[in-house]
């Protein structure tokens, strides 16, 4: 059983999951059998713009977990690391949190026996302000009106209160700025399969999710929920997974595309990235969220590296350094740029480095296993 | 159990949305609120630094409000000249009883605003408007200390605006300004300004002043030429801070604590701006969420809830009022905000 499409026996879950809700339902089953301890989902609070990571000990509230959130460019990996370390919890990955998490358990940042990785794929996320402005300007509708949204079949669709939907081309958004984070453009991962399972809608056909089973703990888990009675089962077409695969394989191809554009064709040149740094407030705010990043001591908290705040600031001390201590491991999951408060393109150029690493040593991080080739083992001194 | 809530940032008026990590009940971290429409989840070293103190810093639950409150009011009944100092890191909710109170039980009531006065909201520049103005002017170092100003100054920048920097020394807005100007006083300000021939719609964005005078001579220049203007206040809510309650400069506040016999702080460390000296022989009451230095100074300190522990609204330096909610939500919490502690009290002057 590697591949299997599945839906929620749940009449809730079923209306308000995404595809058949048998995300929802397999992580009800996992709860309610105490195989976890907790769920850490995404929830959507105020609007479709705003999902919050949600930490759930009560079945009866993941239904506010259920459906697709593309707006809500969060990370968990990190949260797991900081805060929930020694839980025994469910959690659901897009194959950044996925490639996060490889990466941290590497540094022994994660135990993987302590979590159970429910992945969902992803063809990008949208930055929620952006998201409303361009459904203002694109869609001609107030933002406010939108109660879900898809991306599907290169349509970025919303459906509104009155039952409505509206779609538009997402390569006519991003050719405008819109659309997708740049760093979710240029993403060659559309399926966590580091995760336990990865779960998702292409080839799966109307009211069921395609679930692609990863590691026995995967199977053991889907097994639970279908004898359980959570979730229902048949098994895909050969055509549903050629029509899954062709989609996975259309999308690394816009992925390269845009990174020839992004990190090549139209990278800034060294003048236009003096000016860019000109701006660096030295706020670590790219380190602080960055999933990678997990010694407890910083080398840039070093006394030898403090500069005059008044001065120009220099590139080096702070990103150059942080580019020889962790690019090769860059999972590209656009945090850091999402957090930096002078817009400078962060991710852009750990990605890039990322690239010539990964051509050098074949390296991917997040997805090759073992770990980096020049990968310091003192990082894990660090850590204990 | 971890809870992930969104609240208001409470170190400068920007007005910058956050999101409070809670472990069992304790603040443990930050996390980025990116639907906020003013940061989009982007935050500055103030407001983690600001809630980065919370973490190791904050006063202990451990108290007898009753024991306190009656030693409070014992010890100062026979005091005649009472002052309180509080500051725009107070919320509205507070801020109000805070006015009430000291209006009801002969209180003088001050704050120090770092020479910002009130001002006529008609010439407030809004942030959305600095991303697309053509020319600006920047008073201090705006890159560095309010890092969120300066990301609509770069999107003005991409647009193809003109920038000044006027400051006493180069900074980090300098750096990225087309033009710096510098002055040896801020009396030379507004001669200096007058001299640079500035466009009709430039915006001006301040964060520096050395007196109320020279800020109120500014705000002339800016009605008489049709510029816009945005100072960005000390704190979350100075803007409501100067609303209600006339700032006073350095002198007059040394003055008034000079007079007083007993001094109140709510939600402030002049320490920040005065000499511990000035409290000398003072009876010192410190209402606060933290240790800090003045606290040590202190006579009596009582704890206080902090801001994400509470429901209150802030008003941002473009005038935005924005509410935030409880992020704890702890029903065992014993602590009392500032308006219940205040009512304690004149429930027993009463």
């Amino acid at each position: 059983m590697k591949y299997l499409l599945a839906k929620a026996t749940d009449e809730e879950i079923l209306s308000c999951g995404e595809c058949g809700g048998a995300v929802t339902a397999i992580l009800k089953s996992l709860l309610e059998s105490n195989s976890v301890n907790a769920v850490l989902n995404i929830e959507k609070r105020e609007s479709v713009y705003d999902g919050v990571p949600t930490y759930i000990t009560n079945s009866d509230d993941l239904i506010k977990t259920a459906g697709s959130l593309h707006c809500a460019p969060t990370m968990i990996s990190d949260i797991i690391a900081k805060y929930l370390k020694d839980d025994n919890i469910a959690v659901t990955t897009k194959p950044c949190d996925a490639m996060a998490i490889d990466e941290i358990i590497k540094r022994c940042g994660i135990n993987r026996d302590n979590i159970t990785m429910i992945g969902l794929n992803c063809g990008g996320t949208v930055h929620p302000t952006v998201a409303e402005e361009m459904i203002k300007l694109f869609y001609e509708i107030n933002p406010d009106d939108v109660v879900s949204e898809e991306i599907n079949k290169g349509q970025f669709i919303v459906e509104l209160k009155d039952g409505t939907e509206k779609s538009v081309k997402i390569d006519d958004l991003e050719e405008e700025g819109f659309g997708r984070r740049e760093n979710c453009q240029r993403c060659e991962l559309k399926i966590p399969r580091k995760a336990d399972i990865a779960c998702g809608n292409w080839g799966a056909g109307k009211g069921y999710t395609f679930i692609e089973i990863n590691t026995p703990k995967g199977e053991k888990i889907v097994q639970k929920a279908i004898d359980d009675g959570y979730i229902e089962i048949k098994e895909p077409s050969e055509k549903q997974i050629n029509i899954r695969k062709k989609i996975e394989n259309i999308m690394i191809k816009m992925a390269k595309k845009s990174q020839k554009k992004q990190l090549k064709t139209e990278y800034p040149i060294k003048e236009e990235w003096d000016e860019i740094f000109s701006r660096c407030i030295k706020c670590f705010r790219c380190r602080d969220i960055c999933p990678i990043c997990n010694c407890k001591v910083c080398s840039l908290e070093s006394d030898y590296f403090q500069e005059d705040p008044s001065i120009k600031p220099d590139p080096l001390m702070m990103h150059g350094i942080r580019l020889a201590h962790m690019s090769f491991s860059c999972c590209n999951c656009g945090q850091c740029e999402d957090v930096c408060p002078m817009d400078i393109p962060v991710a852009k150029m750990f990605q890039k480095l990322q690239k010539e690493y990964q051509n050098d040593t074949g390296y991917i991080s997040g997805i090759s296993e073992g770990k980096p080739p020049m990968y310091s083992g003192e990082k894990e001194e660090i850590l204990e | 159990m971890l809870k992930i809530e969104h609240t208001i940032c409470p170190s400068c008026s920007v007005g910058c949305g956050l999101n409070i990590i809670s472990k069992n009940d304790e603040l443990v971290g930050t996390h980025p609120y990116k639907n906020h429409e003013i940061n989009e989840g982007r935050n500055c070293n103030n407001c983690i630094n600001f809630v980065d103190n919370f973490k190791s810093n904050k006063i202990s639950q451990n108290i007898d409000y009753e024991e306190q409150i009656t030693k409070f009011i014992e010890e100062s009944k026979n005091l005649e000249n009472k002052l309180i100092i509080t500051s725009g890191l107070t919320d509205d909710v507070d801020l109000n009883k805070i006015i009430d109170f000291s209006n009801n039980n002969n209180f003088e009531l001050a704050t120090y605003e770092y020479n910002f006065t009130r001002i006529d909201t008609e010439l407030l520049v809004n942030y959305n408007e600095i991303d697309k103005s053509k020319s600006i002017l920047i008073i201090g170092d705006i890159y560095r200390e309010n890092p969120l100003i300066a990301r609509r100054i770069v999107h003005s920048k991409k647009n193809g605006s003109k920038t000044i920097n006027i400051n006493t020394e180069q900074s980090l807005t300098t750096y990225n300004c087309d033009k710096f100007v510098q002055i040896d006083s801020f009396n030379d300000l507004i001669n200096q300004i007058a001299s640079l021939n500035l466009e009709s719609d430039t915006v001006i964005i301040i964060n520096k002043i050395n007196s109320p005078q020279v800020f109120n001579q500014l705000l002339d220049l800016v009605k008489e030429k049709n510029y816009k203007i945005l100072p960005v206040l000390k704190h979350a809510n100075s803007f409501s801070s100067i609303e209600k309650i006339e700032p006073s400069t350095i002198d007059e506040l040394t003055a008034k604590i000079s007079e007083a016999d007993e001094v109140v702080l709510i939600n402030e460390n002049p320490l920040e701006y005065l000499s511990e000296d000035v409290f000398k022989d003072k009876k010192l009451i410190v209402l606060s969420a933290v240790n800090n230095q003045i606290n040590e100074l202190a006579d009596m300190i009582i704890p206080i809830r902090a801001w994400y522990e509470k429901e209150g609204s802030f008003t941002n330096a473009e005038g935005l009022t924005q509410d935030f909610k409880d992020t704890i939500n702890d029903s065992q919490n014993e602590l009392k905000t500032i308006s219940e502690v205040l009512a304690d009290i004149e429930n027993h002057y009463n």
